[in-house]
Formats: C-alpha cells, sequence, structure tokens
C-alpha cells in the first residue's frame, strides 16, 4: 500500500486536505474496519472511504437495502482515510515501511476464502421477501403520488401564458396525435418516397430501357470484377489445393 | 437487327462502328435478348447500383463480342461466376504444369530409348528364379500354386505406348504418374499362356527383368518400386521414379500388353474357365479338406485380368478421340478424379477408377447425353446425374453397342463394359462401392443445388474422412478369420486367385446389409491406397493389405436403435428363413394386433444403450454365419458415453435413470412442462402469462451433465449443484425485474424470470434535442434484450435440432466438455458453442447429417480446426430462413467490416446482422488456442476410432497440456461441488450418494449453484484483470491455471492508476513493475480455505 496526503483542486468537505490520508493499492479483502485498524496507530480516525478509483467525491448513500445505486468496489481499490486531528497524517507518513504491519491479527481476523463466499451466498439467497414487497410498494406509491401531482401541475397552467406571454397548448382527450418518435418520422418518409416511386414510369422512354440495359451489362462486369477478385484472394490463402 | 441493336446496346456511334465482325453481331443481338428478359426484374437493382458504380467508366464501355460471349455463358451455363473461376484455378493447381509436362516427354523418349535397347536373356522354366534372385529382385507375385509349367525368355519390347490419361493432360494430383504399356512380343509367349496364371506370371518375370536392367541405370532411374494395380495382386505394375527434378513431379508406370489379335476373344468370354482343376490342386491334404474340389467352374474374373491387357491401348485411343476435341469432358473428368479421389472411392481393389469414370464419360458422349458444346460444369453434372439414375447392378453399361450383357450379369455384380465388349471395367467394383459412388453423387448434386452450401469447398475441396463420413464404424482385427469354407464357393476362390478376403467380402456385406436391414442406408468398406513395395522384397499378400478390414454404417436415426425386428408369421416357409437367419436369437412373440410372430429382441434399456443395438446385431451375424468371435470385431459406439456419465456411489431406486445424461435431460423437461401448466392455471394474476420459455442450456439438451435432484449428506453448505433453469413470461411494467425467483418442483430448483418486451424498448429511449424520441441500444438494454428475447428464440430453434436430429444434444455435450477440459469453458460463451454443434447438424455439407454422438462431435472438433474464421462467417440457417440473396448479404457485409467485426463470427437466421454469441468472447488470441488444440484433438480421435486394440484410452484428449501455464494453482479436492464430474475422478475422492429429493422441514430452498472454485475465479479475475488470465474447467477441474499476459511485465509509469499491486523499480528509474510474489501470495490470501498449493513455474517469466 502506498500513502500520500490528499490534495486535490476541488475538494470534498467531507475529505479535508489536511486531514485525510490517500491510500493507493489496497488489496481486494482490505475493508474499511482493517484500515481503520492499521491507520489508528497513527492517531484516531474519523472515517474510511473505499472506492475503485481515485475520485474527490463521496459514495451516495444508500436509500434502498436492496437495489444498489453505486456498484460495490472489486479487486484492488484505492481509500481515503479521514483522521479526526491534522497531525495524523505526518504521523502516518513517518510510519516504516521496512517494518510490515499486520493486517489481520488473530483476533481480528479478515474475511477471505471459503467464509467470505459462504457468507455472500447466505446473504444473497436470504432475501427478506416482506421487506423487500414493502420497501418496493413504497416506491411505487411515491412514484404515483409524482406523476399524479405532475399531471395536476400541468391541468392547472393550461390556458395561463407564461412571462413572456406564450400559452402551451396541450391536446388532451381520447386521440392524443402522432407520437414524436425517430421511428415515426422514419415510416413516414419511407411512405413518401413509396408513393414517389410508384408514379414514376420507368419504362417508358427509349433511353431509360437503353440505361437498363447499360447497368445490367455493368452489374455483371462488377460481379465478375469481384469474383475475379475473390478468387485471388482465396489463391493467395492456397485455397485451391486440394490435396 | 442493327436498329434493335443501336438502341439495345446503345452506346451510340462509338459502338457500330466497332462492331463490324459479323459474328460479333450475332453474339450481341443474343445477349440483347437475354437482357430483355431480365430486364424488368432488375430494373429496381439496377438502380441501386446506377448510384454507386457511375463513378467507374470502365464498366460501361462497349463490349466485345467475346465478353459478351463469356458473360453470357457463366450467367446461363454456371452455378455462379465464382464457380467457373474457381473450377478454373482448381484444374490448373491439379494439373501437371506444361513446363514439366514437356520434361516428363522428353524423359519417356529417353526411358524408351533405354526399354527398347535391353539386350535378350536366356530361356528359363518359369519356375526356376534363381536368375532374378542373383540380381536382387524378388518376384512381385504371389506364386500359389508354385508349379507353372513353360519357359521364359526375356524379348526386348517391340511397341511401347504411352495410355491412359497423361497424353490427353487427364493426370491429376496428388500422384501424377505416366502409364507405360510395354508390349511383350510374341516371342515371348507360348500357346495357351493365358490357362493356369501362366501369362500372369511371364507378365510378372518381364516387369521384374526389366527391373533388374533398370537398377543398372542410375543416370535414368532414381528408385524402383512394385505396387498392385488397382490393389489386384495379381496385376503388379513397376513404379519409375525418373531421376532429376522430373522425379518430383511425375513417376512412371510399366504395364505390359500383348500384341493385337493374339488370342481370340471368345476365350475370355465370363463363361469361360480357364484355370483348370487339374492344375490348381492343393500341394497337400490338409489344404485338401479346406479348399476341396471344384470342377472346371467359370473364372470371369481372371479371364477379365488377362484380357484387360491386350486392350488396354483400344480403350485408351477411344478416350483420346473423345476428350480431344471436348474441353468440356476434359475438365469435367479432372474434377470428377478430384471428386473420387477426395472420398478415396478410386482406391484398393475394389475402386471406382478414374478410368471407369472417364470412360464413362466416353459412354454418354456415345449415348449423346452430352455434346462437344457443353462446359464443364454441364458435364459434371450430367455424368453426376446419370450416375445416380444408373443401374449397372442389374443394367449395365456398354461401351460397345453388340455385346451381350446378360452374361455378364450372370458373373459379375457391377458390369459396365469397354469397346471390346469382352471386358467388364467395373470387375472388381463391387455392390458396396458402386453403391457408395451412387450416394455421393446424389448428394453431390444436392450441394450443388443448395445456396447455403458452398457447392465448390463441399465437393473438391474437402477430404472426406472415413470415420467422420459413418457415424458407426467397426474393424475386424483379424481378416483371416474370415474364410471360405469347405463346403462354401471354392470356385469363387479360384477365380479370384486365392484372394479370400475379397471372394467372402461380398457375401459379409450382404448378411449384415440383410440383418441391419432399416437401421442403416448405406454400408462401406474402407479403401486404402495400395502398397508400394521396393524390388528386392515380397509382395505383400492380399489378406495384409487388408487388415485391418473397417466397415462403415451410415445409420438410420428413426430405426437405428429399435431393439425389436419383427419377422414373419409363425409356422411358414419365411418364418424357418429368419429362424435359420438369426439362429437362436429368433423367438416366438406375441405383438399387440394379435399376431404371433418371429422376432428379434435386443437389450438395452437407457437411449444409450440402444445406441449399440447395431453393435450387437454385427457381432452375432458375424459370429452366427462367419464364425468370427465376438473377439475380433471392434466395435465401438460408445466409447466417449464414459464422459457424459456421473459417476455415483450409490442409487436409489426411487431416484432416476441418468444414462449418458439423456434421461436426466427429459426428466428435467417434463417438470418444466408440468410447472408451465401450473403456471398458466394461476389465474389471478394482474396480467396473463402468454408463454414460459426455457433459457437455460439445459432446455436446448446441451447441458454437459444435466444434474439430478438428490440430497447430499456430508458437508454443510455444499451440496450438489442443482439446475437453475429460468424461465420468462410478459407481465405488467410495474414489476421490478428481480435478480431471480426461485421455485423448487421435483427436486429441481427452476428460476422464474418475468420478461416484458416493453422494457427493452423502454430502456433504449432516448430523448433527442430536437424533442422526438430516438431507439437507442445501450449496455443495459442489450443485456436484457438478449436475455429475454435473443436467449429464449435461440433456446426454441436448438430445441428443435435435437427433436430433429436426436444425437445433436450427446454430441454438443461431448464437445462442450471438451472445451471445458482444455481449461477454456470461460473463454467462449456456451451458446457459441451449441451453434457450433449446431452447425454440423444443420449444414453437414459434404457429409450426410451425423447420427451418433462420436461422429457428431469429431466433426464440430474439425469444423472448429478447419473452418477459415478470419476470412468467413459462420451462418447458421435454421429453419432455412435465409436465401441465397440473404447469404450474399451477410457475406458482403462481413468482408466489408471485418476488422471491426469478431473473431469467430456466428450469425444465425434469427440475427443475421450480429454476431449475438460471439462478440465479446472468444478474443482472437484464445480462438487461435482453441483452434490449435481441435486441431491437435481431432486427428488423435480419429486414430484412436481406428485403433484396433481393445484398450483404447478416449479420455486421453480430454486430458489439458499444463505446461503452458505460467502457475497453476491447486484447489481442495473436496471443497469442490463437483468433483466427481471430472474427467478423471481422482482416486479416493468421496462420491456422492445419491438420494431421492426430500424436503427438510425448515429449509426455505435447497443449496444451488454455490461452488466456491467459481467464486473464486471471479475473484481473481477482477482484481489481476491487468495482469493474467485464469483458465479452469468448470466440471469438476481442481486446478486454475494462470497465464501472465504478454504486457504484464512492462514496466509502466508511475501513475496513480498503475499502483495496484505494482512495485517502483529503482533501474528503470522510478517505472512500476508488478509485485509477483505479493501476487503470488495474495491468491492464496483470496482463497484461503480452497487453496491447496501453489505451483510456480519461475522459469517461465523470470
Amino acid at each position: 500500500m502506498y500513502i500520500k496526503g490528499h490534495n486535490v483542486v476541488d475538494s470534498n468537505p467531507c475529505k479535508p486536505a489536511d486531514r485525510t490520508l490517500f491510500v493507493l493499492s489496497v488489496p481486494p479483502y482490505c475493508n474499511e474496519e482493517c484500515l481503520e485498524r492499521l491507520f489508528s496507530e497513527c492517531g484516531a480516525v474519523e472515517k474510511v472511504h473505499i472506492h475503485q478509483k481515485p475520485t474527490s467525491s463521496t459514495p451516495n448513500d444508500e436509500t434502498s437495502n436492496f437495489f444498489k445505486t453505486s456498484p460495490s468496489c472489486k479487486g484492488y481499490k484505492v481509500a481515503y482515510i479521514v483522521f479526526k486531528t491534522t497531525g495524523c497524517i505526518q504521523k502516518a507518513k513517518e510510519m516504516s515501511a521496512k517494518s510490515p504491519s499486520v493486517l489481520f491479527s488473530d483476533e481480528h481476523l479478515g474475511i477471505t476464502g471459503m467464509q467470505k463466499w459462504c457468507h455472500e451466498y447466505i446473504n444473497e439467497n436470504s432475501v427478506d421477501t416482506e421487506a423487500l414487497q414493502a420497501e418496493v410498494d413504497e416506491y411505487i406509491a411515491e412514484y404515483d403520488k409524482k406523476i399524479k401531482e405532475e399531471k395536476k401541475r400541468e391541468k392547472d397552467s393550461v390556458g395561463q401564458a407564461d412571462d413572456e406571454g406564450w400559452v402551451t397548448v396541450v391536446r388532451h382527450g381520447k386521440k392524443p396525435g402522432l407520437a414524436r418518435t425517430e421511428a415515426f418520422n422514419k415510416r413516414i418518409a419511407q411512405r413518401e418516397r413509396k408513393k414517389r416511386q410508384k408514379q414514376e414510369l420507368k419504362n417508358f422512354y427509349a433511353f431509360q430501357i437503353r440505361d437498363s440495359k447499360r447497368e445490367h451489362l455493368a452489374q455483371l462486369r462488377q460481379k465478375f470484377d469481384e469474383d475475379k477478385k475473390k478468387i485471388s484472394a482465396m489463391k493467395s490463402q492456397r485455397k485451391f489445393k486440394p490435396f | 437487327m442493327l436498329g434493335e441493336m443501336d438502341d439495345g446496346a446503345g452506346v451510340g456511334t462509338s459502338f457500330s462502328e466497332e462492331s463490324e465482325d459479323e459474328t460479333q453481331l450475332q453474339a450481341e443481338s443474343a445477349i440483347h435478348q437475354v437482357m430483355k428478359r431480365k430486364n424488368d426484374s432488375s430494373e429496381l437493382q439496377s438502380k441501386k447500383k446506377a448510384r454507386i458504380s457511375k463513378s467507374n467508366p470502365k464498366l460501361y464501355k462497349p463490349p466485345s463480342g467475346n465478353e459478351l460471349n463469356q458473360l453470357k455463358e457463366t450467367e446461363n451455363h454456371f452455378h455462379s461466376n465464382l464457380f467457373k473461376l474457381q473450377i478454373t484455378e482448381l484444374i490448373s493447381e491439379v494439373c501437371l504444369k506444361s513446363k514439366w509436362k514437356k520434361a516428363t516427354e522428353e524423359y519417356l523418349v529417353q526411358l524408351k530409348d533405354a526399354l527398347t535397347k535391353l539386350p535378350n536373356s536366356k530361356s528359363h522354366e518359369i519356375t526356376d528364379q534363381a536368375w532374378l534372385t542373383k540380381q536382387g529382385i524378388h518376384i512381385p507375385i504371389i506364386q500359389k500354386p508354385y508349379n507353372v509349367k513353360g519357359k521364359f525368355q526375356f524379348v526386348k519390347p517391340e511397341n511401347i505406348d504411352v495410355v491412359g490419361g497423361f497424353p490427353m493432360d487427364l493426370c491429376c494430383m496428388p500422384d501424377i504418374h505416366v502409364d507405360l504399356a510395354v508390349e511383350i512380343p510374341k516371342e515371348c509367349l507360348q500357346e495357351k499362356d493365358f490357362l493356369n496364371h501362366r501369362y500372369l506370371r511371364k507378365r510378372a518375370l518381364y516387369l521384374a527383368f526389366i527391373a533388374s536392367k533398370l537398377l543398372e541405370k542410375r543416370s535414368l532411374v532414381k528408385k524402383l518400386m512394385f505396387t498392385y494395380h488397382h490393389g489386384n495382386h495379381m496385376k503388379p505394375v513397376l513404379i519409375i521414379t525418373p531421376e532429376g527434378k522430373v522425379g518430383h513431379h511425375c513417376t512412371v508406370r510399366l504395364h505390359t500388353t500383348i500384341p493385337d489379335g493374339y488370342y481370340k476373344m471368345s476365350r475370355f468370354m465370363p463363361s469361360k474357365n480357364n484355370i483348370r482343376s487339374s492344375w490348381y490342386k492343393p500341394s497337400n491334404e490338409e489344404e485338401v479338406s479346406a479348399v476341396g474340389s471344384w470342377d472346371d467352374e467359370a473364372t470371369p474374373r481372371y479371364n477379365n485380368l488377362v484380357l484387360a491387357d491386350a486392350t488396354a491401348r483400344a480403350n485408351s485411343e477411344r478416350l483420346r478421340d473423345a476428350v480431344a476435341t471436348f474441353p468440356g469432358l476434359r475438365d469435367a473428368i479432372l474434377l470428377l478424379k478430384v471428386w473420387l479421389r477426395q472420398r478415396d472411392l478410386d482406391q484398393a481393389r475394389a475402386g471406382f477408377t478414374g478410368f471407369i469414370m472417364s470412360m464413362f464419360g466416353v459412354h454418354l458422349l456415345a449415348q449423346r447425353k452430352i455434346n462437344r458444346s457443353m462446359n464443364s460444369y454441364q458435364v459434371l453434372r450430367v455424368l453426376l446425374t446419370a450416375l445416380v439414375d444408373s443401374n449397372w447392378t442389374k443394367d449395365g453399361a456398354s461401351l460397345c453397342p453388340t455385346a451381350n450383357l446378360c452374361e455378364f450379369h450372370d458373373a459379375y455384380d457391377v458390369v459396365f463394359l469397354d469397346t471390346s465388349g469382352c471386358i467388364n471395367l467395373c470387375a472388381n467394383v463391387d455392390v458396396v462401392t458402386y453403391d457408395r459412388v451412387k450416394h455421393e453423387a446424389r448428394l453431390s448434386i444436392d450441394h450443388l443445388n443448395d445456396c447455403s452450401v458452398d457447392g465448390f469447398e463441399a465437393l473438391f475441396m474437402r477430404k472426406m474422412a472415413f470415420t467422420q463420413k459413418f457415424d458407426h464404424i467397426f474393424m475386424l482385427t483379424d481378416v483371416s478369420r474370415l474364410v471360405v469354407k469347405a463346403d462354401g464357393p471354392i470356385g469363387k476362390l479360384v477365380d479370384h486367385c486365392g484372394d479370400q478376403v475379397s471372394t467372402v467380402l461380398p457375401s459379409v456385406c450382404n448378411i449384415l446389409k440383410q440383418g441391419l436391414g432399416k437401421r442403416v442406408n448405406l454400408l462401406d468398406v474402407e479403401r486404402r491406397q495400395p502398397e508400394q513395395w521396393g524390388v528386392d522384397e515380397e509382395p505383400p499378400s492380399p489378406a495384409h493389405i487388408r487388415t485391418p478390414l473397417v466397415f462403415g454404417l451410415l445409420l438410420n436415426q428413426e430405426s437405428s436403435s429399435s431393439q425389436v425386428l419383427r419377422g414373419p408369421d409363425a409356422n411358414t416357409a419365411e418364418a424357418e428363413e429368419f429362424r435359420q437367419f438369426w439362429g437362436d436369437k429368433s423367438e416366438l412373440r406375441r405383438f399387440q394386433d394379435g399376431r404371433i410372430c418371429e422376432a428379434v429382441v435386443w437389450p438395452g434399456s437407457t437411449i444409450a444403450e440402444k445406441r449399440v443395438v447395431c453393435r450387437c446385431i454385427v457381432t452375432h451375424l458375424l459370429q452366427r454365419h462367419f464364425g468370427v468371435d465376438a473377439s475380433f470385431v471392434v466395435y465401438r459406439p460408445d466409447c466417449l458415453d464414459a464422459l457424459l456419465a456421473v459417476p455415483c456411489r450409490g442409487r436409489a431406486v426411487a431416484a432416476p435413470v441418468y444414462g449418458a445424461g439423456e434421461e436426466a435431460n427429459v426428466a428435467i423437461v417434463r417438470s418444466l412442462d408440468a410447472l408451465t401448466k401450473t403456471l398458466r392455471s394461476l389465474t389471478d394474476l394482474p396480467l396473463a402469462i402468454k408463454a414460459v420459455q426455457g433459457t437455460a442450456a439445459v432446455f436446448r439438451y446441451t447441458e454437459v451433465l444435466p444434474p439430478i435432484p438428490s440430497s447430499t449428506k456430508g458437508n454443510a453448505v455444499v451440496k450438489d449443484d442443482f439446475f437453475v433453469p429460468k424461465s420468462y413470461k410478459p407481465a405488467p411494467p410495474w414489476v421490478p425485474t428481480l435478480k431471480g425467483k426461485c421455485l423448487e418442483k421435483d427436486g429441481y430448483v427452476f428460476r422464474l424470470q418475468v420478461a416484458y418486451h416493453r422494457e427493452v424498448v423502454l430502456l433504449k429511449q432516448v430523448r433527442s434535442p430536437d424533442g422526438t424520441l430516438r431507439l437507442q441500444e445501450n449496455d443495459a438494454s442489450a443485456t436484457l434484450e438478449k436475455q429475454i428475447q435473443h436467449l429464449p428464440t435461440l433456446t426454441t430453434a436448438i430445441h428443435g435440432v435435437q427433436q430433429q436430429h436426436n444425437s445433436y444434444g450427446a454430441s454438443c455435450r461431448l464437445f462442450k466438455r471438451w472445451v471445458s477440459s482444455q481449461l477454456l469453458s470461460d473463454t467462449v460463451t456456451e451458446e457459441a458453442l451449441d451453434l457450433l454443434a449446431a452447425f454440423v447438424y444443420l449444414h453437414p455439407a459434404p457429409y450426410t447429417v451425423p447420427s451418433s454422438p462420436v461422429v457428431g462431435f469429431l466433426r464440430t472438433l474439425n469444423l472448429l480446426a478447419l473452418f477459415d474464421w478470419k476470412n468467413r462467417p459462420m451462418i447458421i440457417n435454421f429453419n432455412n430462413q435465409l436465401t441465397a440473396d440473404d447469404y450474399s448479404a451477410i457475406q458482403g457485409a462481413f468482408t466489408s467490416q471485418r476488422s471491426t467485426l469478431a473473431a469467430m463470427y456466428i450469425v444465425t437466421a434469427y440475427s443475421p446482422q450480429v454476431a449475438l454469441w460471439t462478440r465479446q468472447m472468444p478474443s482472437p488470441q484464445l480462438l487461435a488456442r482453441l483452434v490449435q488444440l481441435a486441431q491437435a484433438a481431432a486427428p488423435t480421435l480419429e486414430q484412436q476410432l481406428l485403433e484396433g486394440a481393445t484398450e483404447v484410452d478416449f479420455k486421453q484428449i480430454f486430458r489439458p497440456p499444463l505446461e503452458m501455464y505460467d502457475v497453476v494453482i491447486h484447489l481442495e479436492g473436496k471443497l469442490l461441488p463437483r468433483r466427481h464430474h471430472a474427467v478423471d475422478v481422482a482416486t479416493g475422492t468421496r462420491l456422492p450418494w445419491l438420494k431421492p429429493y426430500t424436503r427438510h422441514v425448515d429449509e426455505k430452498m435447497p443449496v444451488l449453484d454455490f461452488d466456491p472454485a467459481q467464486c473464486y475465479l471471479a475473484e481473481l479475475r477482477e482484481t489481476y484483470d491487468a495482469f493474467a488470465l485464469f483458465f479452469h474447467d468448470t466440471h469438476g477441474g481442481d486446478k486454475i491455471g494462470v497465464l501472465w499476459k504478454p504486457y504484464a511485465f512492462c514496466a509502466a509509469e508511475a501513475k496513480v492508476s498503475h499502483f495496484n499491486s505494482r512495485i517502483p523499480v529503482a533501474e528503470s528509474g522510478g517505472k512500476l513493475a508488478p509485485n509477483v510474489e505479493a501476487i503470488i501470495e495474495d491468491f492464496a490470501t483470496i482463497g484461503k480455505g480452497l487453496v491447496k498449493t501453489i505451483d510456480c513455474r519461475t522459469e517461465q517469466w523470470v
């Protein structure tokens, strides 16, 4: 692990520059608890943030117990250790690289290997369905409420001019009019094109017939050329040696 | 005419000035007509093209007559433009280059000169061969019986002619040879030489004498060998390898002929006898009883053999006349020679030689089925079609219009007479070979008609291996067991000049065909290239040449594994015959319709056991009719079944049958069906269920080892893995997609996923700046779409393949097992492997659809090894949805964007634009590795299948090489839930007891899908992705192979993002290098409990 004082341009109130230690190359099995224990010999630790990559922001608080908003850190990571006092950083920097510190002592066994996987499996598979249902219901209810409010607001604003005096006209009712999607636009364009093609006569004038014949010949030639190219490519791959 | 042309070709004045030539005018008006017809249909297309090609003025220049003719010909008479060009290239490739042809001709002049200057020898008794032995030459013929009266004196040949294909450029690779016929002068011959092998002996002595003299001419001859002409052990020919560079390109074969009109043709008609019983007397008592006695029966084959020398010249002149003015025929013959050779049809004694094919061409010309204006492709098609329609076993063909065919049909199986009407060109061809040729011709025509097949490659470029062609292969390891019994057809044996195998083989094939009946579509015997031997060596015996005798069966998949053969009603004459045929296997049975019939019943309860019914039949029949003990028959259709079964300690009665996995799989599918019913009966859902579809491999019948429900005792955490399929149903939009809802039924755990197709669209929607809604693909939508739309479609499609071809599942499982056993299971998606195996079944060209797992597996391996991944897309045409146009569109798109596409590009009819299943994996490097391994495994397996020994280690190709890995991590065996799935289960491994699954009272859900090895791998991969690749066998592998990435050891800049598990190195100026010791230590820390030892091959990277 490598450490460095935290010093970036856009600072974050959760990571004050003078009290935060930046730790690089944190192994995957090392969690907040380990780091706190490790650096507590330099001074009291206020908070440990672990990230996948160096960042100045702090992780958002998880609002849901079941649907995580940010993926959990995997593999090697970086950590920010916020000390309670300012002097600790200097102390930490003075820690000797020669005498390795013990990450896991016997009484604080880090969880790795089989133990960890068993825990994960159990956690993953023992979902409290009732709590989950409750949370989902709550979310949906909130969402419904929000939509309702929005609609109401819209209805209220019908016919009212905005600051510049413009009035937004919205069509309500059973037929909502054409949807403004890209696929729809394309379909219309295609229909137009077809209509135009239908009206056009293709073998009326002599020059049209002549042209189409020339085109046919040109097409044959082009195909012949293409095939020739293919053959020469195959030849270079020695595709004609059956034995 | 001119006017029409003017507005037709329409290039104005410059054009009419050019076209003064009369023939040109005609050609143009012809093409004009053709173009007129095509006009309307191609109008739209040509408009499109116009936009692209206007830029190229070359395409619009006025055409010359020649060019028009050429374009027209390819358009109307060839399969496609490409096909024509390919044929031209192929022919120029297989022919002798003109430079070497010239050199050969010069050499032939020298050789002829040398031969005509040979001195005459003294006269010897034929039996006195001491003079020959003195010169170090062994007579190239088996002399049995030894005594032949008469004298031999060498007199220098009068005429030496080049016969065969060389003068017409009909010689074809790989062994280009000049057939030189040396005429034995009258002085050498005696009256009645044709009797009792005397001519054949003299012939052999004549060649031996020439060989002895040529040995001295070192300036002319590099090497002298003998071989049997078309594998016929009575007819040796001398092979001369010319000295100098000519010898690298071609050899000379010395045949003999006799002066024209020396023999009376009538002496050699098939009903005549020319080997007298008074001469062909066995020498001792023992053989007397074995051979018995015979009256002077007709000896048609022997007659044919002797007379063939007399008519060789006439035939090759006839061929020359036909070919000389007919280049189309010449090219077609060359192509067919390649075709025959790729199928090994022209080899050995019973081969359908290129010469027969050439003469067949001549025959068709005489019959006006082909005419001189046809091109090679047309002639080829007519020849193949005529072959398919021919019936030479009943209604033979003849080049001599006055010949009497009936007489020949009595004597031979297959009849095709030459110009003289006395020689049967197909004398050695047996019914088996003839049927095979017809079968191949039929297949080839189908390939030419099928747009999804590259006809050129299927017909000419692919070597057809015997092991891949036939579903079942069996061998007679000791052909000397096949003997003509004392009461058998002794006359035939004499006619075959003592060749036991050739005499008995037709009846063996006959009996087998009769016994196997509808179970097989085709039976064939392997043909091998005839041996060559040195002039001082003893000639090999005919039995030796054919050891071991390899048979191939092409199964009819519907009926090949049926267990009951219903015979005729009891107590009828046919019943007695049936009983005679089957012996004690035949028994009386009462059938459902109330009739009592003779029947034969074969054992077998599982699908895997039923697959070997054919073996029971073959061994029984060989034993019964030919006295060949089963120990001499090597027949292993089940050789790889061990890899598909799961060993376990005990199996309770109620547990489902496992078989080779098929039964277990069916049980799961049934369970899903029941579950579907239950789900559909749910009425109080907010939205109805539209469909329930499986997405797991088990519903495609391709799960390598389908799980069985059981309670496993012992380890508290790790239980046997239960299977986790996913089903899906449309549901209202507000139902959140959960990671999985599990459901347990019949001891299986099903994981349900709600599929709502609108969800994909919602995920894709993006509002563009102008306010319209746009659909834009992103990672989340792609994953979901794959999961709920493409995967179920694929599963259904592949399920259909399995329903159509019942060996698909097993062969695909073998293939997947092989990939995973090479520790490569996580480098390719499972679906891609399923598709690869499906390709073999849906596009089997040039073969037929495989009907046995082993052959399916072998062909899949070969496909992986030989497919040109770099230059060709693999297109899997489910339900024949794609048309020829679709094919060319896919190919065109592939060629133009090759560099951006996946290394292994597999598209299906359901998603012709995107290689859904191979987009991310495998990487080009790993694909190369996979191909390399397949290239090594396929020939090994092929060789093992032809191995005569009873004990063959078929697991050999399933054992991965470990030398290439830098670090090997050994895992603790007892923590691996699938340890008993391993290819070689380590001795002392505790196998699980399989007990029927019962639910524990407080068990919410059985432990499933918990595999510590997979957890460990996942963690390793996410941690050390930058440094190493990890390889593991999902099916019970107890090792993880680690390979450092090529750039892992390059020093990296000292940046924050580079610090992970690297340390600064002083000598590189503060750059960072990986801290290997720490990494390896961490391997152990991360996998605490699971890792047993870590094996470092330090020498490989330090």
